[in-house]
């Protein structure tokens, strides 16, 4: 049997050390990476195990920004006042994911690094505008949540990086905002379809600032910019149609060509009517 | 009655709870050895050629089986036709078909050295599809046509019904395959005996069947082979995988070794019997006034790779294709097929759930068409006692079918919340409401199956009963202590069960067929009667005196001076005869457990989310001995229904399944579920022990059904396929047949 080795450095700096010896595989809640080992699909010679480092830990806010450690768990997340009060789409999203034993284990960084059409908590960061703060052992550089999806190769991740957080502007009091999942059952699904919401409504109740964001459309989260255009002006008692064909027809123009499109043009319908109304709850 | 009726706990409920209960996977042994089975990577293929002499050589590995090593004969079944090798010969015809056995040292050194088994395979046209497997050109799965079996059964004469009938509603249905989902996976070990032979512990519903298809397997004469089933996590109708077990007694007797096999979650998926899919097509002609005169059911079974279970869930199809009701001319023909999938077996319902969907939605569309109540339509036609059923059979005077059906209306009327008007508010929210009803025969299908029981007063004043049928968690090892604790009169604590021990249990048939209670509890309670009556001309020549609980100390004593044995045999079969052959009448079963179903739901018609919101569940099970038992028992089964209506399905591409584990074979979870409301109406069972009837089975039935009769009514468009999920929600606003 072939020699494996796993590291477990409790600093950022000997984990970015480790990295830099090369071949390296990172494990962060391991939800993804144990399925693969255990198929056979992967088979690292050499793991760096990135749970027992402080540094990657914590939600904070400076300024008027948010800090999220890559290390935090889904259950960290959903648990956390501020993101509750202040970031109802992050939290919902995070609170969606898997089972309880999954939130416990799965990490937001790993979310983000394994891309998967699917994962939760993507398209509330991208409707955030989150960045991606890059470590490694010689260069620390900042990345958009939208450019590492877009998977250019000169922005990709190198061999030798952790993410080390996300971090994003915090959303005002005013603000109002949901997540909304379609899964084929109540618990432990995988997302059919999500979307992400924001909206800032003036004194009158109209909205003047909206985003929205839909999960497993495509290869990665995307913003459905011409939908949320639309919402700008509405209020709690506009009527929702127009917005809602709009939506219809951006799945089609992105996903038109998928088996799966007849479904999600309806469904896209479904999860933005539920948003609407749980948003002016 | 002090324990009949009563909600005893099950006595191994604390064992599991705490972790102490031994499934296989548990018991190890100082030396054993893995074994594990080299499976083939394409579903329909000729094997060339199988090298493995590369293997032989590493130092770990103890044996490597291929089928010409197999001692007897290389041939299995569940039933009477045995047409599965436990190794492939000369062709593999599902997916994971063992072409080779291997055991060795640890179970890593067993999953890496099969890969180094190198087998050359020529592929075949793979036949998935139950539709392509009837084409002309289509390749056969073995040496004869794809069609492997025919039977029809007939009553009345149909096309005169026709002609007299003022409706004819005509559909096609079709169901898909499902996984039984147990989550103990099918394991094994068998330890080799110094006679020569070999001890098997496994997780079965059929531990003598076990023996003898090992014995025949391993050339070994059945008194060298014993089975004892361990702890069972879970069957529904599966367990053990018969060449699971043969595999693993072949490896421990080649290597004189205890070995022991655990197949892996994919394992279970690809070589265990599954659920099987059905084609039916459905021809109701009625009256105006709401009585059917007349069924015609055309229907096609995809049987898998092998015959299995399938011609007995065929002739259980045959009896059932109709439901519960009391129609005079019936014509029913069924038909299964061969495709390059794992055979097709026994599971929870044996071929009804599929049948019930078909003809319930039928009884819908009718009462639709008639503009009558759906049910009161059901209440006209609903079998009652006289009536005779599609093989002659007459309905027993004990028969309640028709109370469930109104229980069920009574307590939706009563009920505050029944909100089954539209929703005003949310546009695309639809609201529905569903029923469904069943039948289902307690015991095998026109064959003798008696249940045999023996108790026995033990050397340590403790009352044991032997049973060979095992108790697979539903809890009938506790259902016999109560029937003998009530019997004997006697503290329910002091009553203990061997249950599933060939060595020291009769052939009691196997644990299925909704007939444990029914069938063996009657042997168990006959047994304890008999060793009563013994006992009492045993106390009386002592001068000792009931109740047991106080002489039994005595009485042990006396018998052994005596050296005599205390104990009792019981023995039932229930009065049935075989279906004759041209005409199909005959007395299939001894009785019927009966019931009916009830669901409300909601339907988001642009997301295609079902939304359960209460079911209520009514039986006519007889007396019913465990009320603890038996309400678990029916929210199991409409939990499984729940995921059979709308989540589950495998996928299946060139014969193999896609998603062969839980994270893409979508089981319900507790958040699926909704309220359910279980309830009996008070009815007695001449026949069964104290009045009882099964339930295990039923439970099931009627659920898919009635969620589909909800959703059609929801949407005001008739649901024909199952499982509703949610494309086919979807799909199914998008039709045009609107209601």
């Amino acid at each position: 049997m072939t020699e494996k080795k796993f590291y477990c450095p409790t600093t950022l700096k000997k984990a970015l050390y480790f990295l830099n010896v090369g071949d390296v595989t990172i494990i962060a809640g391991g939800t993804d990476l144990v399925k693969e080992i255990t198929k056979k699909s992967l088979r690292p010679k050499k793991i760096l195990d990135l749970t027992h480092i402080p540094e990657l830990k914590g939600i904070n806010v400076s300024g008027d920004k948010i800090r999220i450690g890559s290390m935090s768990t889904f259950s960290e997340l959903a648990a956390n006042k501020l993101l509750q009060e202040r970031c109802r789409l992050l939290s919902e999203a995070a609170l969606s994911v898997g089972s309880p034993q999954i939130r416990n284990r799965g990490t937001i960084g790993g979310n983000i690094v394994s891309r998967s059409p699917a994962a939760d908590c993507i398209p509330p960061l991208m409707a955030l505008d989150a960045k991606l703060h890059l470590f490694s052992l010689n260069n620390n550089r900042d990345l958009s949540l939208v450019e590492f999806l877009n998977q250019s190769t000169e922005l990709d991740l190198e061999e030798d990086e952790i993410v080390e957080s996300i971090s994003f502007k915090l959303p005002k009091k005013e603000e109002k905002s949901v997540f909304i999942k379609m899964g084929r059952r109540n618990a432990l699904a995988i997302s059919r379809i999500s979307m992400a919401l924001r909206v800032i409504p003036d004194q009158e109740g109209n909205i003047r600032k909206a985003c929205i964001c839909l999960g497993a459309v495509g290869l990665y989260p995307i913003i459905a910019e011409e939908a949320q255009d639309m919402l700008i002006g509405l209020n709690k008692k506009s009527n929702l149609e127009p917005v809602l064909k709009a939506l219809s027809k951006f799945i089609i123009d992105i996903i038109g060509y998928r088996k799966s499109a007849p479904y999600k043009k309806q469904a896209v319908k479904g999860i933005a009517l539920e948003a609407w109304d749980r948003i002016w709850e | 009655m002090k324990y009949v009726g009563e909600s005893v706990l099950k006595e191994d409920a604390w064992d599991k709870v705490a972790g102490k209960a031994q499934y296989v996977e548990d018991i190890k042994i100082e030396g054993m050895l893995w074994g594990i089975a080299v499976r083939s990577p394409y579903a329909h293929a000729i094997i060339k050629n199988i090298k493995t002499e590369e293997l032989e050589l590493i130092p770990g590995v103890h044996a490597v089986i291929t089928a010409k090593d197999i001692p007897g004969e290389n041939r299995v079944g569940p039933s009477a036709w045995k047409d599965q090798p436990v190794i492939a010969e000369d062709k593999v015809r599902f997916f994971g078909e063992a072409v080779a056995l291997i055991a060795a040292e640890s179970k890593e050194m067993v999953k890496e050295s099969a890969s180094k088994v190198i087998v050359e395979y020529e592929e075949i046209k793979v036949i998935s599809e139950l539709q392509d497997a009837l084409k002309k050109d289509c390749p056969v799965v073995h040496t004869d046509g794809n069609v492997f079996l025919e039977r029809k059964i007939a009553k009345g004469n149909f096309r005169n019904a026709k002609k007299n009938a003022d409706l004819m509603v005509e559909n096609i249905y079709q169901t898909q395959s499902v996984d039984h989902a147990y989550i103990e996976p099918d394991s094994c070990l068998a330890v080799p005996q110094k006679d020569g032979g070999v001890l098997v512990y496994t997780s079965t519903k059929s531990v003598h069947h076990d023996k003898e298809e090992i014995s025949r397997v391993l050339g070994l004469e059945p008194s060298k082979v014993r089975v004892k089933a361990a702890t069972i996590g879970g069957s529904f109708g599966g367990k053990s995988d018969i060449p699971l077990i043969c595999m693993t007694s072949l490896l421990a007797v080649k290597t004189q070794k205890p070995v022991k096999m655990v197949y892996s979650r994919e394992e279970v998926f690809h070589i265990t019997s599954k659920r099987h899919s059905y084609i039916m097509k459905y021809t109701h002609v009625v009256r105006k006034d709401g009585k059917i005169l007349g069924v015609k059911v055309d229907v096609l079974i995809d049987a898998g790779a092998y015959k299995g279970y399938t011609p007995s869930v065929l002739g259980r199809a045959l009896i059932h294709a109709v439901g519960p009701y009391n129609v005079d001319n019936v014509s029913v023909c069924c038909r299964a097929v061969y495709t390059n999938k794992t055979s097709s077996g026994a599971m929870r319902g044996y071929g009804v759930p599929q049948l019930c969907f078909a003809y319930e939605a039928q009884m819908d569309e009718i009462a639709q068409k008639l503009k009558i109540n759906p049910l009161q339509l059901r209440l006209i036609n609903a079998f009652k006692p006289g009536d005779r059923t599609i093989t002659g059979q007459r309905i027993k005077s004990d028969i309640r079918f028709k109370e469930t059906i109104k229980k069920v209306g009574k307590i939706r009327e009563n009920s505050e919340n029944t909100n089954i008007q539209p929703s005003t508010e949310k546009s695309w929210i639809k609201r529905g409401w569903g029923m469904a009803c069943c039948m289902y025969g307690n015991g095998r299908t026109g064959q003798p199956n008696p249940g045999i029981a023996k108790v026995q007063i033990e050397d340590d004043c403790s009352i044991m009963i032997y049973v060979g049928s095992p108790d697979i968690g539903q809890g009938s090892n506790t259902i016999f202590r109560q029937i003998v604790a009530e019997i004997l009169q006697i503290n329910i604590d002091k009553v203990n069960i061997i249950s599933a021990d060939t060595e020291f249990t009769e052939d009691s048939g196997t644990t299925s067929g909704t007939r444990l209670t029914f069938i063996v509890g009657n042997a168990v309670k006959i047994a304890a009667e008999d060793l009563y009556k013994k006992l009492s001309l045993f106390l009386n020549e002592y001068g000792l005196d009931l109740p047991l609980d106080n002489c039994l100390i005595d009485l042990v004593r006396k018998a052994k001076e005596k050296g005599t044995k205390l104990f009792g045999r019981g023995f039932f079969d229930p009065p049935t005869s075989p279906l004759d052959s041209k005409t199909g009448q005959g007395v299939p079963y001894g009785t019927y457990t009966f019931g009916t179903q009830y669901v409300e739901i909601e339907v988001n018609i642009l997301t295609g989310k079902i939304k359960l919101e209460k079911f209520i569940a009514c039986y006519d099970n007889g007396r019913v001995i465990n009320p603890t038992l038996y309400k678990g028992q029916v929210i199991g089964g409409i939990v499984m229904g729940i995921g059979y209506a709308f989540l589950e399905d495998l996928n299946i591409w060139k014969g193999k399944i896609t998603n062969a584990n839980f994270d893409s074979y979508i089981l319900p979870t507790s958040l699926d579920v909704p309220d359910i409301d279980v309830n009996v109406v008070i009815s007695s069972d001449e026949l069964g022990p104290f009045g009882a009837k099964g339930i295990g089975e039923p439970a099931i039935i009627p659920t898919a059904a009635a969620i589909a009769n909800a959703v059609s009514r929801a949407l005001k468009v008739r649901a024909r396929c199952l499982p509703l999920n949610l494309e086919k929600v979807i799909e199914m606003t998008q039709r045009r047949d609107i209601l």
